[in-house]
């Protein structure tokens, strides 16, 4: 079985395919960043917070 | 009792450690079944008598543009449920969900010029499933731009959500259209699991890649969907426990 040559329309089957592999590609890729910069967002805005509330149940005197 | 799991579906850290949970299971899923329905489909399956190997395009255009309407119709059922019922996961899934859409479809219209070229002589035609489903490409844009111009998430939802609800009336549009008007697309290939218009070793590739698309989708909407969440209850005091 000749595996790389189908016949006239070999072109336009691999392109498609190529086509395909960069969609799953891609978004699963994106996907992933957006997941982690979100997170890492997230973990700022919390840190932040945290660091800019006053301390309770400690008074002074 | 007996919804008590779906019920919990509503709660964002039970809806956030499932999609965590399920994530990897689902990529890795379709992963695999992505690459045998690939190889069965360039590999296995006999060429066609009258298009040759050109038809191996199926295997990616058909699921692509299934996909397309699938995920609209998702998007438009969890916009309804987030309307009627307030919930705003259900809102979470749409908006998680519109990307992956417009890229589906994106690929349906690509591969389908692709496919065009050489079977009809010409890139494009301006035929009714065609257009139709131009047209689900700008729902799409549609949604994700509307979503996108407003800063309150619960204005965008509602906002983006009856782009979601009134759009759907295109998919039945797109799927009848081969059968409601005299168009230069082929009609369905298997409208009939019983009876599909092609062979058995044709069509286990096209139901496993259409399987493995949608487990690809799921996994792609788990790690939108989680982002979702974070942007949403990013106050919420759960959410440093999760992270």
């Amino acid at each position: 079985m000749d595996f790389f040559v189908f016949d006239k329309y070999a072109m336009h089957v691999w392109a498609v395919y190529g086509l395909g592999l960069l969609l799953i590609v891609a978004n699963g890729w994106l996907s992933r960043q957006k997941l982690k910069k979100t997170k890492q967002r997230v973990m700022r805005r919390l840190a932040s917070r945290q660091t800019s509330q006053p301390s309770k149940g400690v008074t002074a005197e | 009792m007996m919804w008590t799991w779906f019920h919990k579906l509503g709660s964002p850290p039970y809806a956030y450690r499932l999609a965590c949970l399920l994530q990897p299971w689902l990529f890795w899923l379709a992963t695999a079944l992505m690459a045998i329905g690939a190889y069965g489909g360039l590999f296995v399956a006999p060429t066609d008598y009258q298009m040759g190997d050109a038809f191996r395009i199926l295997y990616i255009h058909a699921p692509a543009a299934y996909m397309s309407m699938a995920i609209y119709v998702i998007m438009a059922i969890t916009s309804a449920i987030g309307m009627i019922w307030r919930i705003k996961l259900a809102f979470a899934i749409a908006a998680a969900s519109a990307p992956l859409g417009a890229w589906f479809t994106a690929l349906a219209l690509a591969s389908g010029a692709i496919w065009g070229q050489p079977m009809w002589g010409t890139w494009w035609v301006w035929d009714a499933r065609l257009t139709s489903e131009l047209i689900l490409l700008f729902l799409y844009f549609g949604y994700m731009g509307l979503r996108s111009a407003y800063d309150d998430p619960n204005q965008a939802d509602r906002a983006s959500g009856i782009i979601a609800i009134v759009g759907v009336v295109n998919v039945p549009i797109i799927k009848f259209s081969v059968d409601w008007w005299n168009t230069l697309h082929q009609p369905a290939t298997i409208s009939k699991l019983d009876n599909p218009s092609i062979t058995a070793d044709m069509l286990w590739p096209l139901l496993v890649m259409i399987v493995a698309f949608n487990l690809f989708y799921g996994a792609v909407l788990m790690n939108r969907f989680r982002c979702e969440i974070l942007n949403r209850e990013r106050n919420a005091r759960w959410l440093p426990e999760l992270l």
